[in-house]
């Protein structure tokens, strides 16, 4: 129900996410995204283009991680959050923690 | 055996929590909530099951349930979501800040905060060995009915005295409106304004948290030797308020008029 891909490029990890993130899948998102980090990958962006819905499980795995890589001097941006994502992560405030980015381009140059 | 089709029994397992979600949708379509809606209304049940099956049951307590129960009545759908787990009234847990720094934000909690937030309404009952979360959200026709009056403010003073503020409230006393109301009755009160005259007649739905905020209102202005009265309520307003009791509770007049004419006298 979670599709996950990463591609690395000069050191940014882009991290593309497909499905839903929910209580039963955000822990495959968390492990991605800690293994990618484990790799001493700290640039990530998430693509969440292919994400229709996302619960605070979901978010309470990329606030871990976003933690993570400020901790190692990296970043985690979001890109292409589609509406009902970006409306849960503006609820939760996390709209003005998060660098979000309409394309995915621009999240990556943004590093 | 079969249950009604308004109802649903799932596993306590976070795998099966996709069969309420869907179930919830199909009912929530067929009361004719729009797409946000349906939105926050799955977001609300999975948010629901999972605190449950996380908090409320321990892992071996054996073979678990959920029941799902969904609804509606003239302005709202509702969803009913009942387990048999450890008594655990989520609405008394303290909500994380969401304009909190990265280091200092709270872990958990944002389940409950997501609930609060997005649903019109939300009551939770221990009953018989059983946690009744009900969840609410209002119908369509009933905002359509609310938005004609445009974009008023929710709350706009009339008068005022030393002592006394007359403010006509706006549009719908939902959770969100509460919390707002809340701060500006608080304000006034601690202003020294003591006696507060709420024209209603722009009020077209209130839930049960709006008038829990507008009961404490009321004792908080009676301890200062004030009062907070009612004046014009809609006739479904005023039917929710008898119905609770509170119209013992509260000095309703007919018209901000009668209101005025009785405290000027």
């Amino acid at each position: 129900m979670l599709d996950i891909r990463l591609t690395e490029t000069n050191r940014i990890a882009v991290i593309e996410a497909q499905g839903r993130v929910d209580s039963s899948t955000a822990g495959q998102l968390g492990d991605a995204l800690t293994s990618a980090i484990d790799d001493g990958l700290v640039w990530i962006v998430l693509d969440l283009a292919g994400v229709d819905y996302m619960s605070s499980a979901g978010l309470r795995e990329i606030v871990s991680a976003l933690k993570k890589v400020r901790g190692a001097q990296g970043d985690m941006r979001i890109a292409q959050a589609t509406e009902r994502v970006y409306d849960v992560l503006e609820m939760s405030g996390l709209n003005t923690i998060f660098r979000i980015f309409d394309s995915r381009a621009d999240a990556i140059h943004s590093f | 055996m079969a249950l009604p089709r308004n109802q649903i029994r799932i596993h306590a397992r976070l795998e099966d929590i996709r069969t309420a979600i869907q179930f919830v949708r199909e009912a929530g379509q067929r009361a004719g909530l729009d797409d946000r809606a349906l939105h926050h209304c799955q977001l609300a049940v999975d948010e629901a099951c999972t605190n449950i099956i996380e908090h409320n049951y321990e892992p071996d307590q054996g073979d678990l349930r959920i029941n799902i129960r969904c609804g509606q009545d003239a302005q709202v759908f509702w969803i009913e979501v009942v387990d048999s787990g450890r008594a655990f009234d989520p609405l008394q847990q303290a909500a994380p800040d969401p304009t909190i720094n990265l280091a200092e934000r709270q872990h958990g909690g944002w389940g409950v905060f997501f609930i609060r937030k997005i649903m019109d309404d939300v009551v939770y009952e221990r009953r018989s060995g059983h946690n009744h979360l009900r969840m609410s959200k209002r119908l369509p026709n009933v905002e359509s009915q609310q938005s004609s009056e445009g974009s008023e403010k929710r709350v706009t003073i009339i008068d005022t005295t030393n002592m006394m503020r007359i403010m006509k409230l706006n549009g719908q006393i939902d959770s969100a409106a509460s919390d707002e109301l809340e701060k500006v009755f608080n304000q006034n009160l601690d202003q020294g304004h003591r006696l507060l005259i709420l024209d209603m007649s722009g009020v077209g739905y209130i839930s049960s948290r709006g008038l829990r905020m507008l009961v404490a209102a009321w004792k908080r202005a009676r301890d200062a030797k004030g009062d907070l009265v009612l004046a014009g309520l809609q006739p479904g307003v005023g039917e929710v308020i008898k119905l609770l009791g509170f119209d013992l509770v509260f000095t309703v007049f007919e018209s901000l008029d009668a209101a005025t004419a009785h405290y000027s006298a």
